[in-house]
């Protein structure tokens, strides 16, 4: 047996180890990570249920205002929505899912905060108007603003 | 808690490459140029490293975890043939450069989902390419030279047609292309792949290739039907193949039994399998053992020649280290919020993951065996710079995120 073979075979084993000492620090490592990801997300969870309990009890109803296009769209004739805000658009994950083909994805949200309520463009292809006028990206809402998209029309009208 | 020590694993792997290289450098009548070469390489582990961790370019552990996995194959490489491990590191200096150079691309554009298009016309051209052009080894055309340098087109068709698939499932491309839904065309697309492939007797690439589609469509289409109809078609085409194929029959026919021709089919799996069960629990150390006698040992067979020579052990921990690489390359694409880059970033993850099990699997006849690279570790210009180049664009995936985070937190 040559020194060459000696040596080899006893580096084997301090290989080895020096393999697996690197896989646990780097397992170390990334466990850090997960713990502060972890805590952060915690914090954020928090905050974001701390605005859901203040906005949970206010309640509006979208009134669909009827026109031709209707008749080949499925669509409520009034549609009652949640403080906490709910997402108008195509897709089926929205709270308020409407297969139109000029409405996108996620078309525009409406939510409400501290008294007032909000309407906002998702980034829609063919706009929101609100009254009229395009919305470029939050407004509030009164009594009886008319929400326009995609050929469709809403009246908002505020729950006491 | 305890401070993140960010240096302890490059000091590890600082290590392991000082005392691999030094007994590579015994092993080849002490060449100072051994240990150029491997300070080389380390030092270019380091660069890497130390510049993602200090300009903060997204995740810091992918490339560590892929530096430990290339300092294994290439001292495997370097006592295996000195040549091939020295042109080896060549490459990863190579693959280095595509790593940032794929990261600062990838990084900078924010059209790719658009360009649907463009990723068919050129995988198809590099298809049409080698087709022509095309030189066969080991019985698959797929080869091209230019000039001093051969490669291989269809690892960059991998990626490519990631980014493709990828193109339909973020939603960006919506609109059918010849009255044909896309959903239809990525199946179209495909089919002509992989016949493009069986024209190249690529087999290997098919398995992969077709594997991530599986996969893909699982993860994201809704309509149940076109995976099961899918599963049913790749089915009908392994039996098809099974039945027509003579290469095919051998493959499976050896993977059933090895012993029955194990001086001719079967040699090549079961000296790896030999190989496996000499090594015991720490192996026999490096250069004591006797991989050579494995056909392709330094490609498709390394992981044979690892468990030899570095024992069980040593073959465990490359496998926990892949599963590390594939663990943070899922947890970049869960974090992400972009839709396409989610979709590339679980696309290129898979077809890792599915390499990595699919030559493992083989060498180990756990599964039939169709020869493709292990990441990182095998020998192979096109393979390491292809590794490189996804790697780089999953950090950029991160890093757009995290660039995104931390605007979120000023604000």
């Amino acid at each position: 047996m040559s020194a060459y073979s000696i040596i080899s075979s006893l580096l084997s084993y301090v290989f080895t180890t020096i393999i697996y000492l690197f896989i646990f620090s780097v397992i170390a490592l990334i466990y850090m990570d997960i713990k502060k990801m972890g805590k952060k997300e915690k914090r954020e969870q928090a905050d974001s249920f701390a605005l859901k309990d203040k906005s949970i009890d206010h309640y509006a109803v979208l009134k669909t205002v009827k026109n031709k296009k209707l008749s080949d769209v499925k669509i409520k004739a009034a549609y009652r929505i949640n403080g906490k805000g709910v997402i108008i658009g195509r897709s089926k994950d929205c709270d308020i899912s409407i297969s139109h083909k000029f409405v996108s994805v996620e078309h525009f949200q409406v939510w409400y905060d501290e008294g007032f309520w909000y309407i906002g463009d998702m980034g829609s292809k063919n706009g929101t108007y609100l009254n009229g006028a395009r919305i470029k990206k939050v407004k509030t809402l009164q009594n009886d603003d008319r929400i326009a998209f995609g050929g469709l029309e809403f009246i908002f009208r505020e729950e006491e | 808690m305890k401070r993140a020590n960010y240096r302890l694993p490059a000091y590890l792997l600082v290590l392991m490459n000082v005392l691999g290289f030094l007994l590579v450098f015994m092993a080849n009548d002490y060449q100072l140029n051994v240990l150029y070469v491997g300070l080389g390489m380390m030092c270019l582990f380091l660069l890497i490293y130390s510049i993602l961790v200090l300009c903060r370019m997204g995740d810091k552990y992918l490339v560590l975890i892929a530096s430990m996995l290339m300092t294994i194959g290439v001292l495997m490489l370097c006592r295996l043939n000195i040549v091939t491990g020295a042109r080896q590191i060549v490459w990863i200096g190579i693959g280095g450069i595509v790593f940032f150079a794929t990261y600062t691309i990838y990084y900078n554009i924010r059209f790719w989902h658009r360009m649907w298009f463009l990723y068919v016309a050129l995988g198809i051209a590099l298809f049409v390419i080698t087709l022509v052009f095309g030189k066969t080894v080991n019985g698959s055309r797929n080869w091209i030279d230019i000039g001093p340098i051969a490669f291989q087109p269809s690892e960059i068709i991998k990626i490519l047609y990631v980014m493709f698939l990828s193109c339909h499932y973020s939603k960006s491309w919506e609109k059918p292309f010849l009255r044909v839904n896309p959903m239809y065309m990525t199946g179209i697309v495909t089919y002509v792949y992989i016949l493009f492939l069986m024209l190249q007797r690529d087999w290997g690439t098919i398995l992969v290739v077709f594997s991530i589609f599986i996969f893909m469509i699982y993860i994201y289409e809704e309509t149940k039907w076109f995976l099961w109809a899918n599963i049913a078609a790749a089915v009908i085409v392994a039996l098809i193949g099974y039945k027509f194929l003579y290469h095919i029959q051998v493959r499976v026919g050896v993977w059933l039994d090895p012993w029955a021709d194990v001086s001719n089919k079967g040699y090549q799996i079961a000296q790896s399998l030999f190989a496996i069960a000499s090594g015991g629990y720490f192996g026999k150390g490096l250069g004591n053992g006797s991989p050579d006698y494995i056909p392709e040992v330094h490609t498709d067979f390394i992981f044979s020649a690892i468990c030899e020579e570095m024992g069980v052990f040593g073959g465990a921990a490359v496998i926990i280290l892949f599963f590390l690489l594939f663990y943070r390359c899922f947890k970049v694409t869960l974090n992400t919020e972009n839709q396409y880059n989610k979709a590339v970033g679980a696309g290129l993850t898979l077809m890792f993951a599915l390499q990595t099990f699919i030559i493992i699997g083989g060498v180990t006849k756990f599964i039939p065996l169709t020869g493709i690279t292990l990441p990182f570790v095998s020998y192979g210009g096109t393979s390491i710079v292809v590794s490189f180049a996804s790697l780089g664009i999953i950090q950029a995936i991160s890093a757009i995120e995290d660039r995104k985070g931390a605007e979120a937190l000023e604000q």
